[in-house]
């Protein structure tokens, strides 16, 4: 996932986040449902601020890191760092959150666990094959 | 790793900044460059010693394990 575009105001990653809440707010619009339509509509144009405000040449690099917008190797290295404790946390969390809901065998929570574990540890597994690729 | 980057670049008199800009990196990875907090890549360490007319040898001393 490359978060660095010299050429786009701000990271692709970005631009996806922002339009899936323009996208989403504008859905909620939709079906009627304005005061959450507000909050995602907000939450993008927070998050958009957020990103240009990471892309001025004086931003500190933790802004950068915080935004996803990043510059520059350095910045990638320190990225994927970050992230990377990020998933481990998220399958920690993900197995936890399975053994509680299977105690209290709540059936639907039940699924959503097992997919989430199995969707977490099936990109683990694709992530390191391909970090050991690239060597 | 240590470095001779804030010395070339004092001389050159430039900032860390402007530095960076001509290497297409940020002030702060200048900045962690020249006090050792961080290891360049092969790239970044050629595109340095290119802009200074040195060798990647004598900016960075390389310690072998």
């Amino acid at each position: 996932m490359s978060l660095r575009t010299d050429r786009l105001p701000v990271s692709r990653v970005n631009i996806v986040l922002v339009s899936a809440f323009v996208v989403g707010g504008l859905v909620t619009l939709v079906l009627g449902h304005v005061l959450q339509a507000a909050g995602l509509f907000l939450a993008g144009a927070g998050g958009l601020h957020c990103a240009l405000w990471a892309r001025r040449p004086t931003a500190r690099d933790v802004t950068r890191l915080n935004a996803l917008e990043w510059r520059d190797e350095r910045d990638r290295r320190l990225g994927k760092d970050a992230l990377s404790v990020v998933g481990a946390t998220a399958l920690a969390l993900s197995v936890v959150e399975l053994v509680v809901v299977s105690i209290l065998a709540l059936d639907a929570a039940l699924w959503l666990a097992w997919v989430q574990v199995l969707v977490l540890g099936t990109v683990w597994g694709v992530s390191n094959s391909v970090a050991v690729r690239r060597g | 790793m240590k470095s001779k980057v804030r010395e070339l670049r004092q001389a050159a008199g430039l900032s860390q900044g402007a530095l960076g800009e001509a290497v297409g990196v940020s002030r702060q990875t200048i900045n962690a460059l020249e006090t050792g907090r961080y290891d360049p890549s092969l790239t970044l360490a050629a595109r340095l010693a290119r802009h200074f007319g040195s060798t990647i040898e004598e900016i960075f001393d390389v310690v072998e394990d």
